[in-house]
């Protein structure tokens, strides 16, 4: 462990010589989180606190933070200093790449630097993996932290929002167990409050971007970040973002699979295109947060259940609001990147062009992070928008 | 990777044909109802046919009109026909080659006359996708789509056997919450269809689909445990899946029920007199996960070359073990039928409840080896090889030609068969 905060501690220290040489200085505390989350983890716990991670943006961060904790999403491709020791052939090919990396590093010992895990319901590869984890701790208990699942149903139905509430009012009671604790509903007001202030500073960023004097790759960074950090640390990196305004780049709303890679958008973005917008289940534009509501339990039961952000288990009616949202962005063309392990994305296409019948839609599916047909996909769009405005 | 050609099942059993020839009168008389204008419901294996039964709205089940494309070979062609519209064609091919056949417009070569467009779907959201193709398939036939939500089991520890437990104690052995859920789902989806076509639910009728739907299940339970005692077996599993799935997709009627004696009647005939599938039976084979329907015959191709008999599917499997839910002592049946429902997919797939299944059935059945097709099924072959029975695992998908071909099946099977259940065989009874 120790070994592993010292080589976390040096990569971090890299990471903010990277970020000054860029001359954003704002991005430097949420690129160090972004690329090294064990390092505030380890900072956050040498303080007494306790950090849960969470799998997936399904998982209801309101309820860990009100008991006191640090909710910080998991991102596998940044789980450990070293790489983790590979699962056996035939566990792998039972999960997806994602949720194969979390269980590897749980299983390693690798993500010693969480309390506990949460995973939310932001697809059936979390399901899956949540079975493979109860049935390997049936085994060996000792070496996985507790884990609980979030069952956020979708539907937009009153029967789907009755059992979501008896889910996170059990939850409630799981996570107050962690913190060793009972959990407050003046404490839930609290949580959803910091959080609301949070998806304001996320909003006024998405209206720099949208005027193009902030990157779609600082913005996904901003967003990933905004997800590991505490409130008031993500502000304060984000009250100084600002930029000058770039006019030689055409607007590109992104959607499809949950992308947490800013090279990839940064590879798009090379290609001469600005990401104004997105809507995977990474990207935030500060415009899903929980209401404040009498019972704080059914403002965040409501944030989870009626998200449009995500494809997996979503209806076609997002693509109503992922339209709208383009049109708002301006963006000229959308960008529809599917990864291998998506499995709902695909069959918004159609719908998709029939809704923004004056706009290029591309679809591009990589066989692996692929930026290369990133680059290529952009080429494509931009050709096509080019076509258009000539 | 495909092949045009296809192994045909020889037949072992009379009901078999009987009941295949009622299926094929009862669907042109259900073509017949839907072009007088009655409804027509296409529902998902793990919708609650009961009630549609109850309520005598026509319905067909995506899967066995999926499983009769394959049987025509005319799987790559919707497929085709999805991917040229747009859609994706390696996603959910089970449910959504009916969606194919529809955009491809084409009834004169479509299986028996094609399948009509329905005005009511209904699917489970079972999987990532499920709802955007239920959507877009319902926009597309213009019909209603009712989708039923599919909750997760969120306690850490839940019990293994729950074939054991579930027929009788379901209200116990499954959260609270699910089988709320799922029953204030099925009462307004009661609703819905009183209102979508003027039909009345009648109490009555549902307990009685219910009451005949068990009955189904107890004669099930009796003929699989006919075949798993029976040493050589009386029927191979590539005979059983038709003459299990045809009369499940009526379940809840008094055919369905009256097609289930019958198929116990004739097996526990052939046993009495002594009559097997391959009388050389030497090794006693498992199949993992869904049919091959489009080479039903491909189940039989091992009895001569290796006498190998392949005498377990899940079909006759899940029919035994996955239905039975008692509503005696004034238990709600809509509640029973939730219990039928909500765990369905876990009993499959849930690698504590599958895994500890397929060993239960595999030992019941004295498997010597087990052929896995396109399943995620880690725990399983690790505890069926712990116990001495060989696993072949195939990455394919079982509707879906181009990812299989029967050539290379036979080989794949042929080589594990010799190179490993002979060899694992020989060694326990050494």
């Amino acid at each position: 462990m120790t070994q592993v905060d010292e080589r976390s501690t040096t990569d971090g220290s890299r990471v903010a010589i990277d970020t000054v040489t860029s001359g954003r200085p704002w991005t430097e505390p949420l690129r160090s989180v972004y690329r090294a989350p064990w390092v505030a983890a380890r900072r956050w716990r040498e303080q007494g606190g306790r950090v849960v991670g969470l799998l997936g943006g399904c998982a209801p961060r309101e309820l860990i933070m009100a008991a006191g904790m640090l909710p910080m999403r998991l991102r596998p491709a940044a789980l450990d200093a070293e790489p983790p020791a590979p699962l056996p052939d035939g566990l792998a090919r039972e999960l997806t790449p994602s949720t194969a990396a979390v269980l590897a590093a749980l299983w390693g010992g690798g993500l010693r630097w969480i309390d506990a895990l949460l995973i939310g319901r932001d697809c059936e590869a979390h399901t899956k993996l949540f079975y493979v984890l109860r049935e390997l701790a049936a085994e060996r208990p000792d070496r996985l932290p507790p884990v609980a699942f979030s069952d956020m149903l979708r539907l937009p139905s009153r029967t789907s929002a009755r059992y979501n509430r008896r889910r996170l009012a059990d939850l409630r009671g799981v996570v107050g167990g962690w913190a060793e604790r009972s959990i407050s509903d003046a404490e839930l007001v609290a949580a959803v409050a910091d959080s609301a202030r949070t998806a304001a500073a996320l909003a006024a960023l998405d209206e720099l971007r949208i005027a193009r004097r902030v990157s779609g790759a600082d913005a996904l960074l901003a967003a990933v970040a905004a997800q590991m950090l505490p409130g008031p640390a993500v502000r304060e990196a984000l009250a100084a973002a600002a930029g000058p305004p770039r006019t030689d780049v055409v607007p590109v709303f992104l959607t499809g699979s949950d992308l947490d890679d800013t090279h990839a958008y940064e590879a798009i973005e090379q290609a001469g295109a600005a990401i104004v917008g997105e809507d995977h289940g990474w990207g935030d534009d500060g415009r899903e947060v929980a209401a404040a509501t009498s019972d704080p339990l059914d403002g965040i039961v409501d944030r989870y259940q009626f998200s449009a952000r995500r494809s997996a288990r979503a209806g076609l009616e997002r693509v109503v609001r992922t339209a709208e949202r383009v049109r708002r962005s301006g963006a000229r063309g959308v960008l529809q990147v599917i990864r291998p392990d998506d499995e709902a994305s695909a069959w918004e296409l159609p719908a998709l062009r029939a809704a923004l019948p004056d706009l290029p839609v591309h679809s591009v599916r990589l066989a692996q992070e692929d930026r290369p047909a990133l680059r290529e996909a952009t080429a494509e769009i931009l050709s096509t928008i080019g076509a258009i405005r000539v | 990777m495909s092949d045009a050609s296809a192994l045909r099942r020889r037949p072992e059993l009379r009901c078999t044909a009987e009941i295949s020839r009622y299926q094929r009168a009862w669907f042109a008389a259900l073509r017949e109802r839907v072009a007088d204008g009655e409804p027509f419901a296409v529902l998902s294996a793990d919708s609650p046919h009961e009630i549609y039964r109850a309520m005598d709205i026509p319905y067909v089940v995506v899967q066995w009109w999926s499983s009769l494309i394959a049987a025509k070979q005319l799987g790559p062609r919707y497929l085709s026909t999805l991917a040229s519209a747009g859609y994706p064609d390696t996603l959910e091919q089970y449910n959504a080659l009916p969606f194919g056949e529809l955009l491809a417009d084409d009834p004169g070569t479509a299986p028996w006359g094609g399948l009509p467009r329905p005005t009511i779907l209904q699917g489970a959201l079972s999987s990532d996708s499920m709802r955007q193709l239920y959507e877009t398939w319902a926009r597309r036939s213009g019909a209603a789509f009712y989708p039923l939500e599919r909750s997760v089991d969120v306690r850490w520890k839940v019990e293994a056997d729950w074939w054991e437990q579930l027929p009788e104690h379901w209200d116990e052995f499954l959260a609270a919450e699910r089988l709320d859920l799922l029953t204030d789902e099925l009462t307004g989806l009661i609703h819905s269809l009183e209102r979508a076509t003027g039909r009345r639910f009648d109490e009555t009728s549902f307990a009685e689909a219910m009451r005949l739907s068990n009955e189904q299940a107890r004669l099930n339970r009796g003929t699989r445990d006919l075949v798993a005692r029976t040493v050589p077996a009386p029927v191979s599993a590539g005979e059983t899946m038709p003459a299990v799935m045809i009369p499940q997709w009526h379940r809840g009627s008094g055919w369905a029920r009256d097609a289930a004696r019958l198929l116990n009647a004739e097996i526990r005939e052939r046993v009495e007199e002594g009559v097997a599938a391959h009388p050389g039976e030497r090794l006693r084979l498992m199949w993992l996960g869904r049919g091959l329907w489009s080479s039903l015959g491909l189940y039989q191709h091992f009895q001569e070359r290796h006498d190998a008999v392949f005498v377990w599917s899940m079909y006759l499997g899940l029919a035994a073990d996955g239905y039975l839910r008692s509503f005696d002592g004034g238990r709600d049946p809509l509640r029973a039928l939730a219990a039928r429902f909500v765990p369905v997919g876990e009993e499959l797939r849930m690698p504590t409840w599958s895994s500890a299944w397929h060993l239960k059935e595999a030992k019941l059945h004295r498997i010597d080896g087990v052929v896995s097709l396109g399943e995620e099924d880690f725990f399983s072959v690790r505890r069926l090889e712990e116990a001495g029975i060989p696993v072949l695992s195939v990455r394919a998908n079982n509707v879906d030609r181009r990812t299989w071909s029967e050539a290379e099946l036979t080989d794949l099977v042929d080589r594990f068969i010799e190179e490993r259940v002979w060899p694992a065989r020989h060694e326990r009874s050494a």
